[in-house]
């Protein structure tokens, strides 16, 4: 048994412990924290042990495989193993989810039952990133959709019951597209040799006949796509991210939306590259769309969290951009851009709540003045911004500029234009950046309630500096990020 | 000298600007440093403190010396060091027009006249150009906030609100009507279930000898 179901175990466990903590707030907070350090803990070994295998010269395409066989009948297996993405994966919700239980110190009411089903959607995260067959992986991912629900409708804010079921039943809809695509590629793999499978890597090796990827590459990559905010599927995106709590909003933007960029990757393109090669064309304008129309839309909104929505929608889309690219440099790109983003948009999120929570308004026009208020979560408010528009040294630029020099390697019309399409996208995101960090944080105080607030507490001040430190750090020194990813991409097929 | 040898009209333009960069030079030491004290002032103005006057002092004095320094032998273009040599012709001809800018500048600006507002009068509309800086920044503000703020952004975020979400609304919409319409088939009455069932039978059967 691979040490890697510890991933799923920890959270589990989690679950179980929560039981016996009644109401009281004490130990509540100490088995979320303990068990979301463990899980960080776990997700730093995970990281060291692959990086020592590989420089032992170890090639294989996954590590520290796992196999049970589940279902015969249908053969589906518990399959699991990693490589240098999901390693990274694995570390990005590490660290959400340790910040996020910080972000939710005092959530109420009833904060047991939100840990309990905040544990459930880790298991289906973490599930999903370890998991090397398919049915497993769409098992997991359903696992991490259903929280959502209960978690937004009942400790949300706004309009959350609407939002709550426009973000399941989407998302449900998506999934049904990726069942179809999974259960295309099972059926289709097995149609000439009878040897049927859910195992990405034997599915890798034989290959499935084009006629059946036609149909089946376009089912998957939207079903995919749809949590990855593709235009026009995009739309649960803005309600759901503003009408979840805080800690929700960080691990549903920062890890779940990546689930969709994972899946594209994983599924969709390495399975079927020939389709996506094809196909290319169709689902480089909607996504190139999403990066726009995302970055448009921030620039009309007044609340804070559906600014930050609409700019998950319109990174999100540069991540399934630069995977339809289909070559090596921006494929690193994108997986950069996955792991920047979420770090990224948690970031914010967390600002955001936190700021929610002192001046019980996300409406720009109603704020002004804060930094002289609340300095260190004005400055980290800035930081995240400028980590958005993609300033040098920190991790949004890595990324972006990656993305875009692997996008322009194509010499035909078509990608270079729109990848200069996706590069004014910057432009238009530091517009909206920059505009409400002027108005929210500098000039006047506009209402004198603001003027008596107080900064950060200790809790608040680790996640947020735990969260700058990684994204500084990835812009500093993005080699850490893209060494880990190399290995995997050499199966990519360089168009 | 490069441009005077390369292109003869990039020289008169840069020539030009050589001349105007002295006159509103000029200009503002004699407007903010010379005439009559007629000004109101808040906080009398006072001698600044060492530690301002000793940086600016420094500055000063660099900027005098730094002309001497023989920048060719530490940066060209190809790496190399190369001479440079003093083109008289050239060099008297740009200090000329620094003097001549200083010189207009001294006569209508040294004592308090009414030289200045004769001259914005005869050519008004290029003295309201440049009072307005060219309109720039209206033209920059326009572009951002009449063409790409309302006339971009505001459509798409309608789009969004309305178009897609309404799309999604429509669906649910219609899943509840639908659902609320075929309510009434779950009578529960087992005389409806019967009948239903026979109908159905009638159908199975009538299609098997037809078919």
């Amino acid at each position: 048994m691979s040490f890697l179901s510890l991933f799923v175990i920890i959270p589990l466990l989690m679950l179980v412990c929560f039981i016996p903590c009644r109401s009281n707030m004490h130990a509540i907070r100490t088995v979320a924290v303990a068990g979301a350090a463990l899980l960080l803990i776990l997700s730093f070994v995970t990281t060291y042990l692959f990086l020592a295998e590989r420089s032992a010269g170890n090639t294989a395409e996954m590590l520290f495989t796992s196999d049970i066989l589940w279902y015969p009948a249908l053969k589906i297996h518990y399959s699991v193993g990693v490589d240098g993405i999901s390693v990274a994966m694995l570390l990005l919700s590490s660290i959400i989810v340790f910040t996020g239980v910080f972000a939710s110190w005092n959530m109420n009411p009833l904060p047991k039952e939100f840990f309990m089903w905040f544990s459930l959607l880790s298991i289906g995260v973490y599930g999903f990133f370890i998991s090397v067959d398919l049915f497993t992986m769409v098992l997991f991912y359903e696992v991490a959709l259903i929280p959502m629900y209960l978690l937004i409708g009942v400790w949300g804010t706004g309009r959350k019951e609407y939002s709550a079921m426009k973000l399941t039943l989407m998302l449900m809809g998506g999934s049904a597209f990726m069942i179809l695509g999974v259960l295309g590629i099972y059926f289709s793999v097995g149609m000439d040799n009878g040897q049927y499978t859910f195992n990405m890597l034997e599915i890798a090796k034989t290959g499935i006949p084009i006629e059946a990827q036609r149909i089946f590459f376009p089912l998957t990559f939207v079903g995919f796509g749809v949590l990855g905010a593709m235009f026009p599927f995009h739309t649960w995106s803005p309600d759901g991210h503003a009408s979840a709590p805080t800690a929700v909003s960080m691990l549903h933007a920062g890890v779940l939306m990546k689930l969709g960029g994972y899946g594209c990757f994983r599924v969709a393109v390495s399975l079927m590259p020939e389709a996506a090669h094809e196909q290319s064309w169709i689902f480089l304008t909607l996504t190139g769309i999403s990066v726009i129309y995302g970055a448009f839309g921030a620039i009309r909104q007044k609340d804070l969290k559906y600014i930050n929505a609409y700019s998950s929608v319109s990174h999100c889309g540069l991540v399934l951009f630069a995977i339809l690219m289909l070559n090596e440099t921006a494929t690193t790109g994108a997986v950069m851009q996955m792991l920047s983003h979420g770090l990224m948009t948690a970031l914010f999120f967390a600002l955001i709540g936190m700021i929610y929570g002192r001046t019980h308004t996300r409406d720009i026009r109603e704020m002004g003045g804060l930094m002289r208020v609340m300095p260190f979560l004005s400055v980290s408010y800035v930081i995240a911004g400028l980590a958005s528009l993609g300033l040098p040294g920190l991790s949004g630029f890595v990324s972006e500029m990656t993305i875009f020099v692997g996008s322009f390697q194509h010499t035909d019309m078509f990608h270079r234009i729109f990848t200069i399409v996706a590069v004014s996208s910057i432009v238009i995101t530091a517009v909206y950046i920059l505009r409400v960090v002027g108005k929210i944080l500098y000039g006047g105080i506009q209402d004198e309630h603001h003027a008596h607030l107080t900064d950060a507490a200790w809790y608040e001040r680790l996640a947020v500096v735990v969260l700058i430190v990684c994204i500084a750090s990835i812009g500093l020194y993005p080699s850490f990020v893209s060494d880990l990813i190399r290995g995997s991409l050499t199966t990519l097929a360089i168009w | 000298m490069a441009a005077f040898e390369h292109d003869k009209i990039i020289f008169g333009i840069l020539y030009f600007c050589a001349g105007l960069t002295a006159f509103y030079m000029f200009r503002l030491y004699y407007r903010i440093f010379w005439g009559e004290t007629k000004k109101e002032y808040h906080h009398t103005p006072h001698e600044a403190p060492l530690n301002m006057t000793l940086p600016l002092i420094f500055l000063a004095l660099l900027t005098c010396v730094t002309g001497f320094i023989p920048f060719g032998q530490f940066v060209s273009s190809n790496g190399m060091p190369f001479a440079t040599h003093i083109e008289w012709s050239i060099a008297s001809l740009s200090v000329l027009i620094g003097v001549i800018g200083i010189l207009i500048a001294t006569i209508m600006y040294r004592k308090a006249n009414s030289k200045p507002d004769k001259v914005a009068a005869a050519v008004r509309p290029l003295y309201k150009a440049s009072y307005n800086k060219f309109w720039f920044d209206e033209g920059w503000l326009f572009v951002t906030k009449q063409l790409i703020f309302e006339r971009v952004s505001r459509p798409v975020a309608w789009f969004d609100r309305h178009i897609i979400d309404g799309f999604m609304n429509l669906l649910s919409t219609l899943t509840n009507t639908v659902s609320r319409r075929i309510k009434w088939v779950q009578s529960g009455e087992i005389q409806d279930y019967a009948w239903a069932f026979y109908m159905g039978t009638m159908v199975i059967v009538i299609l098997m000898v037809l078919l």
